[in-house]
């Protein structure tokens, strides 16, 4: 069990910035996720984090131990990669085995451990097979066998879960949080599915073209997004925006626009400083919108006409036309109304984020 | 009521019809290879050929070569010795090569790695008769001239080009994520290459192996060259002395030396089939 400390790393292959200056830490035992589109740069920190890449500069640290230049095999890491990258030629018992015999272990000292640990995951009935022979989800499993077996001091995952099927997927993904409860092992988690990171990981740090946007627990990534670009890549269905600007009308703020007027709550209203300018996007998550079928007094409620309906099952996505925007709505409600007609949007003024729209920065940052 | 078809003639039969075409098309072409082989076993075992394609009489006198010396020739024996070792050296001395070069030309980035890639492919594509003169020089400088070394040394260097290109085609198409996870389990590169990758590639060295070895079976024309003495003749001088000889073409021996030497080439074939086949399906990419 280790921490892990990078500070002002960069890669560079050739011109082309694959990691661009990115600090962050890992606690003892945390499981950390990094998340982004693909092309990001998540990938690539983790093989440097593993030692296949050396950094262009900055520096990494295993606990107290600078390991910029220390070999892979040196740094005792247990990896799994997203093709799992098992030994085609060798038996699942002789892949699973394979980093021990590295160590120069004899058969009879570890034979037990490599049964255990194959009974833990459910593999023991599959030992002697090749990994061609073998499922998608069960090469999953030989993959965290090797990768656990020698009891590595952290624990790396490149999308391990991408190339199974959705079912298999979502049961993957209690077991591999479960694996990390029981071992307590420091882990980073590379996925480019928000789900997968919001769900399993301690803290995630979002990353897009090679920088940190954001580093936070799923709850703070969520509700507090420090820029548009977390903003918009967090939460399905995607949170609305709106181009507005801050006005004073009659001793209160909104953010206004042609067709909007939003109320700016007193909680968010001492952040309002942090503006440039008043021209701003307004933020709001589609749960945080309700919708109101007959105009009511009192309210700031902005009138549109009902889209389209997207059903989910439990939920129902209400897509309602404003000017030329389309919202998105969630709820579990089921509105009598019918596609065409008007309907009326509030918003709840504690859950609005405001974001400049020259920096593209929160303003509650 | 059912509305039925009416196929034609044409419509019922067409795809027994082409398939007929394409069969005959063929064994009109693989015809007269296939004759000449069918003379070459029937006539090394006849003691006369009747207007030259009928044989006579079944004998075994032509392969008396196998267990006596034939005047005026070196023992078989040691012909054959002597074809084997060149075949297997360069087939050695190319594996060795190009497991080697295959890998770093895949695997490793560097300077003029392109020009590096395009010069051995030209390289390969030089009739190597075109250099005769010049090789003659470098083998009489090295004192190698008129010995098995110096034909082994030319043949190997002007297989390896293209061996290390077939190689790097193998070597292509194993992840990097294999060769990463290798690293991680705690091996060094060169034994991550050992116990990993070189075992991944088997198809590769052999399809390398079989062609080398071939090859070097079928050397004439550096040993023709450059080889003197009769001890260090190989099979395809031994046949070439045959058909030149200045007494008499004894036929009956010129077919059974030839058969003796085709064996060990079909014998390979044979076992090699499957590799050979590989080859034609990954293909090599640059």
């Amino acid at each position: 069990m280790t921490s892990i400390r990078v500070i002002q790393l960069k890669k560079y292959f050739g011109k082309v910035k694959a990691v661009d200056n990115i600090s962050f830490e890992v606690k003892e035992g945390e499981f950390m996720a990094l998340l982004g589109p693909s092309g990001c740069g998540k990938t690539t920190t983790l093989l440097t984090l593993a030692g296949i890449y050396k950094p262009t500069s900055g520096e990494i640290y295993f606990g107290d131990y600078l390991v910029n230049d220390v070999q892979p095999r040196d740094r005792n890491i247990g990896m799994v990669f997203q093709s799992y990258a098992l030994y085609p030629h060798m038996s699942v018992y002789e892949n699973i085995s394979f980093p021990l015999k590295a160590k120069g272990s004899k058969k009879k000292d570890f034979h037990e451990k490599v049964l255990g640990i194959a009974e833990k995951l459910g593999i023991g009935h599959l030992l002697d097979r090749k990994p061609s022979e073998i499922s998608g989800g069960q090469q999953q499993r030989v993959a965290l066998a090797r990768a656990l077996i020698k009891e590595p001091q952290i624990f790396l995952l490149d999308e391990p879960l991408s190339n199974l099927d959705a079912r298999l997927r979502v049961l993957m993904r209690a077991e591999i949080k479960k694996l990390q409860n029981d071992l307590k092992i420091t882990t980073v988690y590379v996925t480019h599915d928000q789900v997968e990171a919001l769900t399993m990981a301690d803290r995630i740090a979002v990353f897009s073209n090679g920088k940190i946007m954001q580093i936070g627990n799923p709850d703070e990534i969520y509700n507090r997004p420090h820029n548009l670009f977390v903003a918009q890549f967090i939460g399905n269905p995607p949170m609305n925006f709106i181009e507005a600007e801050i006005k004073e009308i009659e001793g209160s703020t909104f953010a206004t626009s042609e067709h909007f007027r939003i109320r700016i709550s007193d909680t968010l209203k001492p952040y309002l400083k942090n503006l440039n300018s008043p021209e701003v996007i307004v933020g709001i998550r589609p749960e945080d919108v309700k919708i109101y079928e007959n105009e009511e007094l009192n309210k700031d409620l902005t009138e549109g006409i009902l889209y389209v309906i997207e059903p989910l099952g439990r939920d129902e996505i209400y897509n309602v036309k404003v000017g030329d925007t389309i919202l998105k709505v969630i709820t579990e409600e089921r509105l009598k109304v019918e596609v065409g007609k008007r309907v009326y949007c509030g918003f709840d003024a504690e859950k609005v984020h405001i974001f400049d729209r020259e920096s593209e920065i929160s303003i509650r940052r | 009521m059912m509305k039925e078809y009416r196929l034609t003639f044409w419509q019922m039969k067409k795809e027994k019809i082409t398939k007929a075409v394409i069969i005959s098309i063929l064994i009109v072409i693989t015809l007269p290879i296939m004759l000449t082989y069918a003379w070459l076993i029937l006539a090394s075992f006849s003691t006369d050929m009747k207007y030259g394609i009928i044989p006579v009489k079944f004998t075994l006198h032509n392969w008396r070569f196998l267990w006596k010396s034939i005047e005026g020739y070196p023992p078989i024996w040691r012909v054959f010795f002597n074809t084997l070792v060149l075949a297997l050296s360069v087939m050695g001395l190319e594996v060795f090569a190009t497991i080697l070069g295959g890998y770093a030309l895949s695997r490793f980035k560097f300077r003029l790695r392109e020009t590096l890639l395009k010069t051995v492919l030209v390289i390969h594509a030089f009739p190597s008769i075109s250099l005769l003169v010049a090789i003659y020089y470098i083998l009489k400088i090295t004192g190698l001239i008129d010995t098995l070394t110096g034909v082994i040394l030319l043949k190997a260097s002007l297989e390896i080009p293209w061996g290390i290109w077939i190689m790097k085609g193998f070597y292509d198409q194993i992840p990097w994520e294999v060769e990463f996870a290798g690293l991680v389990d705690g091996y060094s590169r060169i034994q991550v290459w050992w116990k990993v990758i070189l075992p991944l590639v088997k198809p590769g060295i052999a399809v390398a192996g079989i062609f080398s070895f071939l090859s070097g079976w079928s050397e004439f024309v550096f040993i023709n060259t450059f080889i003197l003495s009769q001890n260090t003749w190989t099979l395809s001088t031994y046949v070439k002395a045959i058909i030149g000889d200045f007494r008499f073409v004894d036929y009956g021996l010129l077919t059974s030396v030839s058969l003796f030497y085709i064996i060990p080439t079909i014998v390979f074939f044979v076992f090699a089939n499957k590799y050979l086949l590989r080859v034609n399906i990954t293909g090599t990419k640059g």
